[in-house]
């Protein structure tokens, strides 16, 4: 895996999707994926799928990266069709020798994998379309309401923008690791289920050990410059709602509506 | 060479380590994926919670849920998930059960009773949590499916199956505890 290729997913096209709020965005994906679940039939599937695909032509993103995003699920997207396809009861299509396709088995198959589908395609719009900080100070301005309910919202928030930041540091550490273990004469794909799982601790020990004194060193750094767990804070790219994001909410409301209305009487 | 100093306050340290452990948890995922059985190549399991479940015993259980948030938000964003945003929510809901029990029980004393005890209870919880969890989330993924398959399905294949991810994990915490025991991070 390529340094970097973690959270690949973010293209810059410089779009209007990509100039909305964070947390407009977020909050609307999440809606969509909520929608979801409340349609009913394969016609209505279709016309949330035809939804999708505007999304994705508006933000201007490679349609086949969409299609990509789906290789994660793969297989579980094939595992479901052919459970659906094989085990649904009801009037017989054909059969071959012992398994028998039935035609409520079809229906239910394609249903189900445009579900999956369009929630894989949805996450991929969000995530194509706000880059990993535009995300992560989203989350974090969405959950400072909750400091009323006594919610540590600043220490989830820095929690975030750090783990981010670490990932390829770490990546590259547990890397480095790995091949000079190898390289003092360590096994990894041997033996029963137990020696394997040990074989892997002088990986982790070194990588915790070095996570402490991160911690420390990085806690006194910012410490030093002042910083404070839920201290006031202003941030350099402010965010604002405008009229491009009242536009888009409006947008996805009657596109929901139409979508219910079309499945009802389509 | 590894001496641990502390001269920063507590919370900021315990956020920032939090923080680390959680980016841990999605990195470790990808580097110690094994097979359970060796003959069954597909049945995989990793040391991706071993962090988590190690920050569950110092940091205490509200990090515990915490970490799983946030490792489940990196998922989220690499696109990875195998599952879909689902089997997120299902294994923020599973692991998050497991972390408060280990926290809870190991948070006046971390001795090596109440680690183990924290641990083997906790792993039964996280089992137990994954049956309604389950309950609720295939049949979003499979609407075919009838209640009674489920269940079957549940108790032969998915509670044992969950059981022994419960107890590697265990085992492997507990190695790294007694490894790592001179080096409490946050005393």
């Amino acid at each position: 895996m390529k340094r970097g290729g973690f959270f690949g997913q973010y293209q810059y096209t410089g779009s209007i999707l990509h100039r909305i709020d964070p947390r407009i965005k977020i909050l609307s994906i999440f809606y969509l994926i909520i929608f979801l679940f409340f349609i009913k039939s394969i016609i209505g599937y279709l016309l949330v799928f035809a939804f999708a695909l505007s999304l994705i032509a508006v933000s201007k993103v490679r349609l086949l990266s969409a299609f990509r995003s789906l290789r994660p699920i793969l297989f579980l997207l094939l595992f479901t069709v052919f459970f659906q396809l094989l085990f649904t009861p009801g009037r017989i299509l054909f059969r071959f020798y012992f398994l028998k396709v039935t035609e409520e088995g079809v229906n239910l198959a394609i249903y189900i994998s445009l579900r999956l589908m369009l929630l894989s395609f949805f996450t991929f719009l969000l995530t194509a379309t706000t880059s990993n900080i535009e995300i992560a100070d989203g989350f974090q301005k969405l959950m400072a309401p909750l400091r009323v309910f006594r919610f540590p919202a600043d220490n989830v928030a820095l929690m975030i923008s750090i783990s981010i930041q670490f990932v390829p540091i770490l990546f590259d550490e547990a890397d480095r690791i790995m091949k000079a273990q190898i390289s003092r004469g360590a096994e990894f794909n041997r033996g029963g289920i137990i020696k394997r799982a040990r074989s892997f601790l002088p990986i982790v020990l070194p990588l915790l050990l070095n996570a402490f004194n991160r911690a420390d060193q990085l806690a006194i750094a910012m410490e030093s410059r002042g910083f404070v767990v839920g201290g006031k804070r202003t941030s350099y790219k402010l965010m604002r709602i405008g009229k491009r994001d009242v536009c888009f909410i409006i947008s996805i409301t009657i596109a929901s509506i139409l979508i219910l209305f079309g499945e009802r009487f389509l | 060479m590894f001496e641990v100093t502390k001269y920063s306050t507590t919370n900021l340290r315990k956020t920032i380590f939090a923080g680390i452990l959680a980016a841990l948890s999605f990195i470790l995922m990808r580097f110690t994926e094994f097979p359970i059985f060796p003959s069954v190549s597909f049945l995989t399991t990793d040391l991706g919670d071993i962090p988590f479940l190690y920050g569950a015993i110092y940091l205490g259980p509200w990090y515990a849920v915490g970490i799983v948030f946030v490792k489940n938000l990196l998922f989220f964003l690499s696109g990875g998930s195998p599952g879909g945003i689902i089997g997120l929510i299902a294994n923020f809901i599973a692991l998050s059960t497991f972390g408060i029990v280990v926290g809870f029980i190991t948070l006046k004393r971390k001795n090596l009773k109440n680690v183990i005890l924290g641990l083997v209870s906790g792993a039964i919880a996280f089992a137990l949590v994954m049956i309604p969890t389950n309950l609720w989330a295939v049949p979003l993924y499979l609407p075919g499916i009838t209640r009674e398959e489920l269940i079957t399905y549940l108790y032969t294949v998915n509670l044992p199956f969950n059981l022994l991810k419960g107890a590697i994990d265990t085992g492997i915490t507990l190695a790294v505890y007694l490894s790592l025991r001179k080096h409490n991070p946050m005393k």
